[in-house]
């Protein structure tokens, strides 16, 4: 979640190498989190076959709870499950 | 009939609440003890995929969040069908002596002391940490401070983080351990056995030798001739990380030792309508109300539970003082309450004893730190021994790893009944007919329920982060005839 997430914890999850998992939030001028992530990742899909692409999202369990995890009751989904 | 309440109940972590209810002649008639908390862990864990359980349990308890991390991780490795490898094992099992060595220094200095130290009825205002470190010097509070710090330390090394921890994945860990860091934490574990050695003389010298004291522990209202539990290693010893939960009846005879899969063939939860806090009891032996014996279900798992159910202590010191303890206080089990303060050092002393052993151990710097996952996630149980007693944790997942459903049985939870029936007990022995109900007469009330160190944050898995107690006393007509309030 780092590329989404607002700095300042020491990256100390990651120094134990585990992923972040956005817990500081979005930084200030993010006001969707969830939607910067999911670009984040589509910079890393290496295809440009659409049937590909689909499966490989598909393989991301969860999208609204973990891209939003910290930022799910403001965020622009309205509590919406996806 | 006179009404006393106790809001909040103070040196302990969470919030809690007593009510003593008395006759017209002041004798104690009932008391309800209440954890008016809720949190509900175990409905968010739903629908989160099953790795990430161990960092979301983290945040139901500041104070133990390594042992939701451990119970959760191992639930995690039983949901895979998988064991860590042997060095992952023992990491987990290092990082969580440390873990006991901060939690059980924080108990006895901060909320146990100074009830011995400072005295059951000194005034309040020197009854606490400020009071005990006046006592006993500003060396040894800072000498305190700092073992507890340097216990912190080697969970942040380990797990990421001292509180917020990252360590477990399912079957292993996601850190190796240096040959630097393994040397740096040796040293630092010597240090741990002299402060545990230290705090055993403390308590010696400040609790032994009083003659009082003694008489109070073994004499006072603190005790409940009800069954222990605790998890055991093959041998019998007391372990923290791993093995087989083993109950004793009050006289000491094994009633069951099971495996973490089989704990719902052995324990059962009830509910009461005034506490949102559980009731565990025995199942094979029902529950029959807050009573003593062999016949009732009631069970305590504290240090003092998991002494009476081993054999004995794995490590060489920390045995000797576990045979010094039974001799000193008549042989197994032990009932007395209070002891549970003595328990707990021989386990500070077993977990520092413990962690130089892992700390010296050839494999803990190996890099085969994960296993491999060849099967499906389903349904798993974990179970460690939390400072406050036994932690179940048990998730059902669907194949692709979302939890389901998930079912937690937190240390202090297991102890609610027997929390509630000391309280009473105690209530009963201090306030009587013609006793004027003091400050320092509702202090040693809540000895009787520090003495567990319960944790309801963690037990109620809630919210608020401080802690208010109020002792309300009411007349037969259930007017309110005195408030005591303390903030």
């Amino acid at each position: 979640m780092g590329p989404a997430t607002r700095g300042g914890c020491g990256v100390r999850c990651v120094e134990g190498n585990s992923p972040c998992r956005g817990c500081y939030g979005p930084p200030p001028d993010v006001t969707d989190p969830g939607a910067k992530v999911m670009s984040a990742i589509a910079t890393m899909i290496d295809s440009n076959d659409a049937n590909e692409i689909e499966k490989i999202i598909e393989t991301i369990e969860d999208p609204a709870g973990t891209f939003y995890r910290f930022s799910l009751p403001s965020s622009m989904l309205r509590r919406k499950f996806l | 009939m006179k009404r006393i309440t106790i809001d909040p109940i103070t040196r302990l972590e969470g919030h809690g609440k007593v009510e003593i209810f008395c006759t017209d002649a002041g004798d104690v008639e009932n008391v309800y003890f209440q954890v008016p908390e809720l949190r509900g862990f175990e409905k968010f864990l739903e629908g989160r995929v099953v790795e990430e359980a161990s960092q979301i349990v983290t945040k139901i308890c500041g104070v133990c969040p390594g042992c939701h991390h451990m119970a959760a991780g191992k639930a995690t490795d039983a949901v895979f069908g998988v064991r860590p490898t042997p060095t992952a094992a023992k990491l987990r099992e290092l990082f969580y002596m440390a873990h006991f060595v901060h939690s059980h220094i924080a108990h006895f200095y901060a909320l146990a002391a100074p009830d011995f130290v400072v005295g059951p009825t000194a005034p309040a205002a020197e009854r606490n940490v400020l009071g005990v470190i006046a006592k006993v010097g500003v060396e040894i509070g800072t000498e305190v401070l700092k073992q507890r710090r340097i216990a912190q330390e080697i969970q942040a090394l380990l797990g990421g983080h001292q509180t917020h921890v990252v360590m477990n994945t399912p079957g292993g860990v996601r850190k190796g351990l240096t040959e630097a860091q393994r040397k740096d934490i040796e040293e630092k574990a010597k240090g741990f056995i002299e402060f545990a050695k230290f705090s055993l003389k403390i308590f010696n010298d400040v609790v032994l030798a009083n003659k009082t004291y003694v008489d109070i522990i073994l004499n006072g209202p603190y005790s409940l001739n009800i069954y222990s539990m605790g998890l055991v290693d093959e041998n019998n010893k007391v372990n923290f990380y791993d093995g087989k939960v083993r109950v004793v009846d009050p006289e000491g005879k094994e009633h069951c030792k099971y495996a973490p899969e089989d704990y719902r063939n052995w324990v059962e939860e009830r509910v009461e309508p005034y506490s949102y806090l559980k009731y565990p009891y025995l199942k094979q032996i029902g529950w029959k109300g807050f009573v003593e014996g062999k016949d009732s279900g009631v069970y305590q798992a504290t240090p003092l539970a998991r002494l009476n159910v081993a054999d004995g202590m794995a490590t060489p010191l920390a045995q000797e003082h576990y045979e010094q303890m039974y001799k000193t206080l008549g042989g197994k089990p032990v009932h007395a309450t209070l002891a549970m303060h003595w328990a707990r050092l021989i386990e500070l002393l077993y977990a520092a004893e413990r962690a130089l052993e892992l700390a010296q151990d050839k494999e803990i710097t190996s890099s085969d730190i994960q296993a491999e996952l060849p099967n499906i996630p389903k349904e798993g149980v974990g179970i460690v021994e939390a400072q406050r007693g036994t932690l179940t944790h048990h998730y059902w997942t669907d194949e692709k790893g979302i939890i389901t459903k998930a079912n937690i049985i937190v240390g202090t939870t297991n102890n609610n009944a027997a929390i509630s029936m000391s309280l009473k007990k105690a209530a009963q022995g201090l306030i009587k007919k013609g006793v004027t109900v003091s400050e320092g007469i509702l202090n040693m009330v809540e000895m009787a329920f520090r003495a567990y160190d319960p944790c309801f944050s963690c037990a109620t898995h809630s919210l608020p982060g401080n802690m208010p107690l109020e002792v309300v006393f009411k007349d037969a007509k259930g007017n309110i005839t005195r408030q005591v309030k303390r903030n």
